[in-house]
C-alpha cells in the first residue's frame, strides 16, 4: 500500500517544496496549513508519517502533538518535527513529546529524505511495481 | 538575570542569521553593506516581516525589508514558476518564511545566552521606502545586506518584558 505522509505547515512554500521533494517517490502527500487542520486531516486519512512544523498559528506543533498523543487510534503516528529554532532545548522538548526525529528548517533534500525513509518505504515511482507487472526476463 | 544583549550583539546574531539562512536555503551570499555604498538604498515595492519573539525575561522582533524584485527571485529560485511572475500570496508567504527562519536562528543565540522565549508567527506589510514618516519603520538601527545585488534590510530589537 502506498504511504501516506501528511505536512503539517503553515507556509505554502514549505508545503509545496515537501510535494515537490516527495513526487519522485511512490507515496501519497496531504497537507494542513496548522495543528487544527492536522489534527483533522491525521484523524480522517490516517496518515503513516507527519512532516510537522513547530511554529504555527492556531495550534502550534507541540500543541498538535500533544493532543496526537493523547488520541488513542493516533498516538503513535511517527512525526519528524521541523523547525526553525536549532537550540538543544527547542530539541529536547520535542523528543520528550516522543517525536521520531527532528529536522532544522531550511533542511537539505537529502537529510529529509534520508530521515523519512528510515520509517517509510520511499520507493522512485518509475522502479514502482505492481502485482500485474510482467515478470523481469 | 542575564544582561540584556547589546544593540550591536542583536544585529550580530541577525546579520549571522540571515547570511545562513540565505546561503542554505537559497545557496545566495549576502554581505552587509556599509551607509553610502551601492546599492544601499532599499527600493520600493517591498515587504515588511516581522517575527515576535516574548520570554520571561526580554521580549522583541526579528524585521527584514524585502524588495518584491527579490522575492520573485526567490520564488522562482525555489518553487520554479515556469516564467509566470509568483502572486503576491507566494511572495508574501516566501518573505514570512525567510523571517521566520532569521528569527528561529535568534531566537537559538538568545537561549544560548540565558533568555528564553517563543517565536510568534510572520506578520507581512506592504512598505513604501524610503521609511520617511513611516509608522511601520524599524527605526535607525535598520542594517541593509546585499544578495545578489538586491538589498534586504534587516532590524533585530529586544527590550525587558514587562513584570
Amino acid at each position: 500500500m502506498t504511504p501516506l505522509i501528511l505536512s503539517v505547515d503553515d507556509s505554502t512554500t514549505v508545503r509545496s517544496l515537501l510535494a515537490r521533494l516527495f513526487r519522485p517517490f511512490a507515496c501519497e502527500l496531504c497537507e494542513a496549513s496548522n495543528g487544527e487542520e492536522g489534527l483533522a486531516v491525521a484523524a480522517e486519512k490516517r496518515p503513516d508519517l507527519i512532516l510537522l512544523d513547530y511554529n504555527m498559528p492556531v495550534l502550534d506543533g507541540i500543541a498538535m502533538l500533544r493532543r496526537l498523543r493523547e488520541d488513542p487510534v493516533l498516538k503513535r503516528t511517527p512525526v519528524i518535527m521541523l523547525t526553525a529554532e536549532s537550540g538543544p532545548e527547542s530539541m529536547a522538548t520535542v523528543a520528550r513529546l516522543g517525536v521520531r526525529d527532528y529536522v532544522t528548517k531550511p533542511f537539505r533534500d537529502e537529510q529529509l529524505l534520508a530521515k523519512v525513509g528510515r520509517i517509510i518505504p520511499l520507493i522512485p515511482r518509475t522502479t514502482e511495481r505492481t502485482s500485474d507487472s510482467p515478470p523481469t526476463p | 538575570m542575564n544582561p540584556l544583549p547589546s544593540a550591536e550583539a542583536l544585529q550580530r546574531f541577525g546579520g549571522n542569521a540571515l547570511t545562513e539562512v540565505l546561503l542554505a536555503w537559497l545557496q545566495l551570499p549576502a554581505t552587509e553593506l556599509t551607509p553610502g555604498s551601492e546599492p544601499a538604498t532599499l527600493r520600493e515595492p517591498a515587504l515588511l516581516i516581522t517575527v515576535t519573539w516574548h520570554g520571561d525575561t526580554l521580549s522583541g522582533a526579528v524585521q527584514l525589508v524585502v524588495p518584491d524584485a527579490f522575492a520573485n527571485h526567490a520564488a522562482q529560485m525555489l518553487l520554479g514558476s515556469d516564467g509566470a511572475a509568483p502572486t503576491d500570496a507566494i511572495r508574501r508567504d516566501l518573505c514570512g518564511e525567510l523571517t521566520n527562519l532569521v528569527a528561529g536562528r535568534v531566537a537559538a543565540d538568545l537561549r544560548s545566552a540565558g533568555h528564553r522565549g517563543t517565536l510568534g508567527t510572520p506578520t507581512v506589510t506592504p512598505v513604501s521606502l524610503p521609511f520617511a514618516d513611516d509608522a511601520h519603520s524599524p527605526g535607525p538601527s535598520l542594517s541593509v545586506w546585499c544578495c545578489q545585488g538586491f538589498p534586504i534590510g534587516l532590524h533585530v530589537r529586544c527590550q525587558p518584558s514587562p513584570a
